[in-house]
């Protein structure tokens, strides 16, 4: 395996000239061409990028055109020049070798800037006695720029692999550690600009990472989860006013969705009427939120559905995907008010007031450990849930199944929020089974809402340009979502089996013990 | 992962020249490349300073018994790797031979890195054998350097015939004319008429240079010690050719 590039710091006092006649008096080097350079590293705002070992850069100014650059260890810069425009989407760059890499790691994340780097770099080359480049080497001397501030980084000399040359690798890096002293640098370069400017490497996470002692008191653990969904919540508010992608709506809902359930699993920890409230205007913000993530689903979904579909008559749909288009821009108009409007801050104001440590108005529950307030409720919904889903057969209405969805998500977040209290060894495989379920009811679900939807499109269809020739093709594709539905109810019997096999249930009642009241 | 092949019967005629610069070029596209020196000579092998020799040996590398990524090396242009000639490669044929489904070997080797490089250039040793056919097996492109003679062009031909022979899945076929001598009435003549007669060749000319011949003295390609000279430049409409190619080919 090839090692991996390293890091080591120069010290501030030592300039560029001082630095390779150091470095030449222990290595045979060849001195590159030194250049400025002045980018915007960009990431999605969950930082998929950094993840995956990728960066992307573009120039600054030019109202975010310019050149895109894509590095990526041992591989060569890939470029693609993009125009100037709101969002950076990889479904949306001109097709080559850099939408290629970008289009599975980044998905439908956009690409937003995450800080603003000024540099002087000069490469360097370490020489064999053949005069062949066995390791590069980079000097930088880089400052963050923000708000028209600079704030000076670390000198830094990066050290970096040739293929084959492992031996020649180790070498020069002993020489740089031990002979010059150079130690290594704690943060990447790009890490260490991010965080000058007060931001977070690896970008904004949609999970509340909330590492929870048995023991806590629920207030506690609640104040915690709750103040983290909350966070969660206002950083993903700015992207979806701005509509930079699909997901930060999407996450936004999720953290709501989320802190709506802490509150009902965890309903003794709260004075009622204050819980009320919040539960009551969390409500709100996901009915507020709901139309546009609809039709954000049918539209990530259009290639789904004209896939049954052949070509011509695929396009003979397009009309469709206009009118979605439009309706979703009418309830982005209205989604956006909402989250501007007084309602929307004081909701926000009471979570927040709702997540502190000690409660102002204190419910029974408040100085309960928290693990036997959830192991209680765990091992509850996996009962109901049994309950209900071995009265399903193939005369039960769909309500049934969705029904038990909506427990399979409670129980999820459950686990999500709380299994890190209880053995990894039992919640991972009852998260298994549990997902594996979901999927199926979720396919059921999403299906039975995405072809009421376009049932209820189809009068607005007709009227629309090439409206006829769109509704005669939408048939075919409903015909499609249903047989998907079909198929999706066809597995819930296998799925749900393993997720209620009485060895499970013994092991959920084991493990997650009846609270004594 | 495409694969092109730089391939003549004859020798001397461009085809390393051709693979070094068209491998820089594609690797400054963005493209994650790597060169297959298959000529026992090493000569790309030589121009990029790499020992010709690979570690464990070139026979155990034919057979799977070697991982090729484990054998490979970085050249000093950024994504541009090589695999190294071996001198065991002088009896490739025999090699091959020996063993089951001799035309699938190499294919079988470039398979193991199909996840890590964009593009593969083989740089074969000039011969009509075994291992042409193998490497004709699997090359997606093959690119013939055509020197500026009748008899050249009736070799170019002649190839085209035997791949026809072949039948499909073959591979595409571009050649382009090189170490051309304007100077010269038949190399003007040439120039002029053989992309109109046969479609499989470039417009793109190599033009004799002596920056081409000192390439073995620079020991780099030509594109990144003099990219504005005309050779450069002929190197780069090629490339831009074979890419146009490469892209329209199915996947």
């Amino acid at each position: 395996m090839t090692p991996t590039p390293t890091q080591l710091l120069l010290p501030p006092s030592l300039d560029r000239a001082a630095a390779v006649e150091l470095l030449a008096e222990r290595l045979a080097l060849e001195v590159g061409r030194a250049r400025t350079e002045d980018r915007v590293l960009l990431d999605s705002f969950d930082g998929r990028l950094r993840a995956a070992g990728l960066r992307a850069e573009r120039p600054p100014g030019r109202r975010d055109g310019g050149v895109l650059t894509v590095h990526e260890p041992g591989a060569p810069p890939r470029r693609v020049e993009v125009e100037p425009a709101r969002r950076l989407l990889a479904s949306e760059l001109p097709a080559g070798p850099v939408r290629r890499r970008l289009d599975d790691v980044l998905e439908m994340r956009a690409l937003v800037p995450v800080v603003r780097l000024r540099s002087s770099v000069l490469p360097l080359g370490v020489l064999n006695g053949d005069a062949k480049t066995v390791v590069r080497l980079v000097i930088e001397r880089a400052e963050a720029v923000a708000d028209s501030k600079r704030l000076p980084l670390a000198p830094r000399l990066a050290v970096e692999p040739v293929l084959g040359y492992d031996d020649e690798h180790a070498r020069t890096l002993g020489i740089l550690r031990d002979r010059l002293g150079l130690e290594p640098a704690g943060h990447d370069l790009f890490d260490e600009a991010v965080m000058a400017v007060g931001g977070r490497p690896g970008g904004v996470s949609s999970k509340p990472r909330v590492p929870l002692a048995p023991g806590t008191r629920a207030a506690a653990a609640a104040a915690a989860v709750l103040s983290a969904l909350a966070g969660i919540t206002e950083a993903n508010v700015p992207g979806t006013l701005a509509d930079l992608d699909t997901e930060f709506l999407h996450d936004l809902r999720v953290a709501v969705r989320r802190a709506r359930a802490v509150l009902r699993e965890l309903d003794g920890v709260h004075e009622a009427g204050h819980r009320a409230h919040v539960r009551g205007e969390l409500k709100w913000i996901q009915g507020l939120t709901g139309p546009v993530r609809d039709l954000d689903v049918q539209l990530l979904g259009w290639d789904t559905l004209v896939a049954p579909l052949p070509p011509e008559r695929a396009a003979e749909l397009e009309p469709l995907r206009g009118l979605l288009q439009r309706r979703r821009a009418r309830e982005l108009t209205r989604l956006r008010r909402g989250l501007r409007s007084a309602r929307f801050d004081a909701a926000l104001a009471a979570w927040r007031e709702l997540a502190t440590t000690e409660p102002v108005h204190a419910g029974p529950d408040a100085a309960v450990a928290i693990d036997t307030v959830a192991a209680d409720r765990i091992r509850r919904v996996h009962r109901r849930m049994v309950r209900d889903g071995s009265a399903i057969d193939d005369d039960s209405p769909p309500e049934a199944l969705h029904d038990l969805r909506k427990r399979g998500k409670e129980l999820r977040y459950l686990l999500e929020l709380f299994g890190g209290l209880f053995e990894p060894k039992v919640v991972k495989p009852m998260v298994k089974t549990l997902k594996d379920l979901q999927d199926v009811l979720g396919s059921f679900q999403d299906g039975a809402v995405e072809s009421d939807m376009l049932r209820d499109l189809r009068d607005e269809l007709a009227a629309e340009p090439g409206g006829p020739a769109a509704l005669i093709a939408l048939g075919p594709a409903l015909d499609a979502l249903v047989a998907g539905q079909q198929d999706a109810r066809d597995e819930f019997a296998d799925r749900f089996a393993p997720f209620a096999a009485p060895e499970q249930r013994a092991l959920v009642r084991d493990s997650f013990p009846k609270r004594s009241r | 992962m495409k694969v092109v092949a730089t391939y003549s019967i004859k020798g001397g005629v461009g085809k390393t020249s051709a693979a070094v610069n068209l491998g820089t070029l594609a690797a400054r596209d963005g493209l994650r490349t790597l060169i297959w020196d298959l000529d026992p000579q090493g000569a790309a092998s030589f121009l990029f300073r790499i020992k010709p020799k690979v570690k464990g040996g070139g026979r155990r590398l034919i057979r799977g018994k070697r991982d090729p990524l484990e054998v490979m090396k970085g050249t000093d242009v950024l994504g541009l790797d090589l695999l190294p000639a071996d001198f065991s490669y002088r009896h490739l044929d025999i090699e091959l031979d020996k063993r089951k489904q001799p035309l699938q070997r190499l294919s079988k080797v470039l398979d193991a890195l199909d996840g890590d490089y964009d593009l593969a250039i083989l740089d074969c040793a000039p011969s009509i054998s075994l291992v042409s056919e193998s490497v004709f097996s699997a090359a997606d492109l093959l690119l013939v350097p055509i020197v500026p003679s009748t008899l050249s062009v009736r070799t170019f031909e002649q190839l085209q015939g035997f791949l026809a022979d072949t039948g499909p899945p073959g591979p595409a076929v571009l050649g382009f004319l090189s170490m051309v001598d304007r100077r010269k009435k038949l190399h003007r003549e040439l120039t002029e008429s053989l992309p109109a007669t046969l479609p499989a060749v470039s417009d793109t000319v190599i033009p004799s240079a002596s920056v081409v011949e000192l390439m073995g003295v620079r020991r780099a390609p030509v594109v990144s010690t003099l990219p504005r000279s005309p050779a450069a430049i002929a190197y780069a409409a090629l490339w831009a050719r074979v890419r146009d190619t490469l892209d329209a080919l199915p996947d």
